[in-house]
């Protein structure tokens, strides 16, 4: 647990657990208020393409950080020059484009550096979603739509704001709050908002869904999504079979080849999930199309991967067809770091003070703490409530971890602003200094739940 | 040149630009089979026409195949409604005389391979006339509607019985067209259908058995990154049968096969629990396609991935036209019509089937590709060569005279 055994880190742990434990007391003290605002969020309907619906609860998130004193401006995103990637994403799904995204910040907090905060406040259900299944609780758990993913990390963000704000426990100078209005759109239009946004951070905290088993996330997969087109020549079976070449079988020998990627052992999981080709049965087909999802362990198996795919898309395997390949990686690998594992040492330094266990692990899921990370800026996920049965009306959550998760992300928030044990400086750190632990990642076990 | 075909060719010769107008006519009519007013109104335009030269015509309807084969009908026509098809159209002429020899039937289609929609307008390039369905087979009706004006008159229509079946359906696989042509196979000697020429202006001897099947593979999806495990991946089962499938493709035998639609999958982050590909199966002969038959049933019944199962069905809908002695002889006619009027053509056996392949398991000679010469079918670019209406219309009328002056029998 200790970096350093002095006097002066047992000080700063001791007012750390004191500062955790009153932060938790705010926080049970208000935790039908909690509840209460986060069944308001559910119950509006934000499919990522539902562009009035987000706008709708974009307008109810800057209002309520107004409120809590934050200045809070709208920042208008833009679609990816690659309209493939658009059309890939949120395209097909309506052509609204994306509600501008809410930056909120906060200045003039008593301890050091600069706090980032993410969540995003759409959500992967289609458009209607709430009106058939509304916030709800039974049973120890709420239900309702996208109450794990995330309304719930979002209700967090606000109810750990106010709890800092309100016991007046030290703060980062700065806090800055971003409410995504894309992530279920892969974040396409919003990444360079966020990438900017982690720049100008020393650390950031987004608060995913916490994983099944209670823990948070310090590793993420990078995620890909790729598109093979190959054009054959298309000729009539009866009359032209000695011209036709079929797309269909080019397309047939290189998936199985790409299959043979898929790898969860190495930390590659590669699945084409859609293959549609030719027009009619009795033509060899000139199209075919085969789009895949591809997730990596780490930057090093993204390149060789990436490698590999571009082998397998260039390969002469049907003279007479050619192959295009697209690859876009929306969500770089988040790496484990040194970094990580002295945040981690805070995420325990917070349970320990309410008197539970959270552990931080690696999932092979991604999220927009993919973004940050890219930017070589410290970063810890799946801090919202513990929850499952993602993108289905069971989704849920462990209702008593709402207010514990609450009360974590705003702990990390007062930790990382008192703590003198970094030796990094604070505000001056440039891209690509950063130094990859040493700690092997080929061995670690990765979870795989959702996310 | 004999004088009967110097006659006809002489006649044909002043219709030239009247055959043009015919064609230019119904290829403006767009008619894919399921636009039934387009094959009813291509249909009205023929019967009209035979009708004037003494024929009696009639709208007859088929029939649905058992309820084993219905897929077969949803298969051909995705999604339509069999009962709103236009009507399989016959017209006949009968020698009233009693002094005609020989019973010939004719077979043309009246529905094109254009999708609605997807025509161009009528259009004339130096000696090619270019359209939608020009070629398959709008040409054909032409030169068939010509070659019987041109029999009529001339006075030189000599047989007993020529019979006329235009097909509504022959792109939704002549499902509905089917009873109708083997009901006049079973009164006809001898069978002329209308598809183009092919390449060189070759004549078709015989016509391929072909099928079609669907194969489905079913998988368990999961998403690919929370639940992989769980995944069973449909694509990825029914990517290792389609090279095997395209490998029983063999030339020399004249087996050809081709998936031409595959389907799998709705979303690239979950692994795939549905994948349907169709395929398109051509044989020479009923033994051949058994033998494919079970080579496919045997791909399709191999389990590729723990886990996952298929589903296949295949049907032949065109049993085809072998090439029997028959078929020689009737060839050999032809060639004879063909040198007295100056035409010259080669026959060859045909990988594909149409409107004639009921024809072949009723013991019927049959020569297909007795239309104008064609080429680029299914293309924006669909043509045919018009000097090639005259010639071929008096490669018919001819061979049809010659049937009825007693060449069978000789």
């Amino acid at each position: 647990m200790t970096d350093r055994n002095d006097s002066e880190v047992l000080k700063i742990r001791r007012t750390a657990a004191a500062s955790t434990r009153e932060l938790h007391a705010w926080m049970r003290a208000h935790e039908a208020e909690l509840i209460a605002f986060l069944r308001r969020i559910v119950d509006m309907d934000t499919a990522t393409e539902h562009r009035d619906g987000v706008e709708a609860l974009a307008q109810v998130m800057s209002q309520t950080m107004a409120d809590i004193g934050f200045d809070v401006e709208r920042r208008e995103v833009k679609p990816p020059e690659e309209q493939w990637v658009y059309d890939a994403f949120i395209g097909h799904r309506g052509a609204a484009g994306i509600a501008p995204a809410v930056l909120c910040k906060l200045a003039g907090g008593q301890g050091q550096g600069r706090l980032l905060m993410t969540g995003h406040i759409d959500t992967a259900f289609p458009p209607g979603a709430p009106a058939t299944n509304p916030f709800r609780i039974a049973d120890g758990r709420a239900y309702g739509t996208a109450v794990s993913d995330m309304k719930s990390g979002v209700a967090g963000i606000v109810f750990a704001c106010r709890a800092l704000i309100e016991t007046g426990v030290a703060r980062p100078s700065e806090i800055s709050v971003l409410f995504d209005t894309d992530e279920q759109g892969g974040s396409v239009c919003t990444r360079p908002l966020i990438e900017a946004l982690a720049r100008d951070a020393d650390w950031a905290l987004v608060t995913e869904p916490g994983r099944v088993g209670g823990e948070v996330v310090g590793q993420r997969a990078g995620i890909a999504i790729g598109e093979l087109i190959v054009d054959g020549v298309e000729a009539h079976l009866g009359t032209g079979y000695r011209d036709g070449r079929s797309a269909i079988e080019a397309l047939c020998r290189k998936i199985i080849a790409l299959h043979r990627l898929h790898d969860p052992d190495g930390g590659v999981l590669l699945n084409v999930g859609e293959m549609n080709g030719g027009t009619r049965r009795n033509l060899y087909a000139g199209k075919a199309i085969a789009r895949m999802d591809i997730r990596v362990r780490d930057a090093q198996t993204w390149m060789r991967i990436k490698a590999a795919i571009e082998a397998i898309a260039a390969a002469d395997d049907l003279p007479g067809t050619r192959t295009t390949l697209r690859l876009w990686q929306h969500r770089p690998p988040m790496p484990w770091t040194d970094e990580t594992t002295r945040m981690a040492k805070l995420v325990d330094a917070a349970a320990e003070a309410m008197g539970t266990r959270i552990a931080t692990i690696p999932t092979m899921g991604a999220s927009d703490a993919n973004l940050i990370a890219s930017q070589g800026i410290p970063v810890l996920c799946g801090l919202g409530p513990v929850g499952g049965a993602m993108m289905t009306r069971d989704e849920y959550i462990e209702l008593p971890t709402l207010v514990e998760r609450a009360t974590l992300v705003a702990s990390l928030a007062h930790q990382l602003s008192t703590r003198k044990l970094s030796t990094r400086k604070l505000g001056t750190r440039k891209l690509g200094t950063r130094k990859l632990s040493t700690r092997k990642l080929g061995t670690r076990k990765l979870e795989t739940t959702h996310g | 040149m004999p004088q009967a075909a110097a006659v006809i060719r002489s006649y044909l010769d002043t219709q030239a630009q009247a055959m043009v107008d015919f064609m230019r006519d119904i290829v403006n009519i767009e008619s894919y089979a399921t636009q039934p007013a387009g094959t009813d109104a291509v249909g009205d335009v023929l019967c009209k026409a035979l009708e004037e030269i003494g024929y009696r015509s009639e709208r007859v309807r088929g029939e649905r195949l058992p309820p084993d084969q219905q897929w077969l009908e949803e298969f051909m026509l995705p999604g339509y409604d069999r009962s709103q098809l236009g009507f399989q159209r016959v017209a006949r002429y009968r020698d009233s005389g009693g002094n005609g020899h020989g019973r010939a039937l004719v077979l043309g289609d009246l529905d094109t391979a254009f999708l609605p929609g997807k025509g161009f307008p009528f259009s004339i390039d130096g000696d090619r006339a270019l359209g939608p369905g020009i070629a398959d087979m709008k040409g054909g009706l032409t030169v068939a509607i010509f070659a019987l004006k041109a029999l009529q008159a001339t006075g030189l229509n000599n047989l007993a019985e020529i019979t006329c079946v235009f097909s509504a359906d022959e792109q939704g696989g002549s499902i509905d067209a089917r009873k109708p042509i083997e009901d006049a196979a079973r009164n006809s000697d001898w069978v002329f259908c209308m598809e183009c020429a092919r390449e060189g202006g070759k004549l078709m001897g015989s016509r391929a058995q072909i099928g079609v099947a669907k194969l489905e593979v079913f998988g368990r999806d999961a998403h690919a990154g929370s639940a992989y495990a769980k995944g069973v991946s449909a694509i990825e089962a029914m990517a290792r049968k389609i090279p095997a499938i395209h490998a029983l493709t063999d030339p020399a035998r004249e087996i050809y096969l081709c998936v031409g639609q595959i389907n799998g999958g709705w979303r690239r982050s979950v692994i795939a629990g549905h994948c349907v590909a169709t395929i398109d199966i051509r044989t020479p002969s009923a033994g051949v396609w058994n033998e494919v038959a079970a080579a496919l049933q045997k791909i399709a019944d191999k389990v590729e991935l723990p886990g996952s199962h298929s589903k296949f069905l295949i049907a032949s809908h065109r049993p085809g036209v072998p090439w029997t002695k028959k078929t020689d002889k009737l060839i050999a006619i032809a060639h004879e019509a063909g040198d007295e009027i100056g035409v010259q053509f080669g026959v060859l056996r045909s990988p594909a089937a149409g409107s004639s392949a009921f024809v072949g398991p009723m013991g019927l000679p049959c020569l297909d590709g007795m239309g104008p010469i064609g080429g680029d079918l299914m293309t924006t670019q669909e043509h045919v060569i018009i000097p090639s209406l005259v010639e071929r219309a008096a490669l018919l009328a001819v061979t049809l005279h010659k049937l009825g002056a007693g060449a069978w029998n000789k």
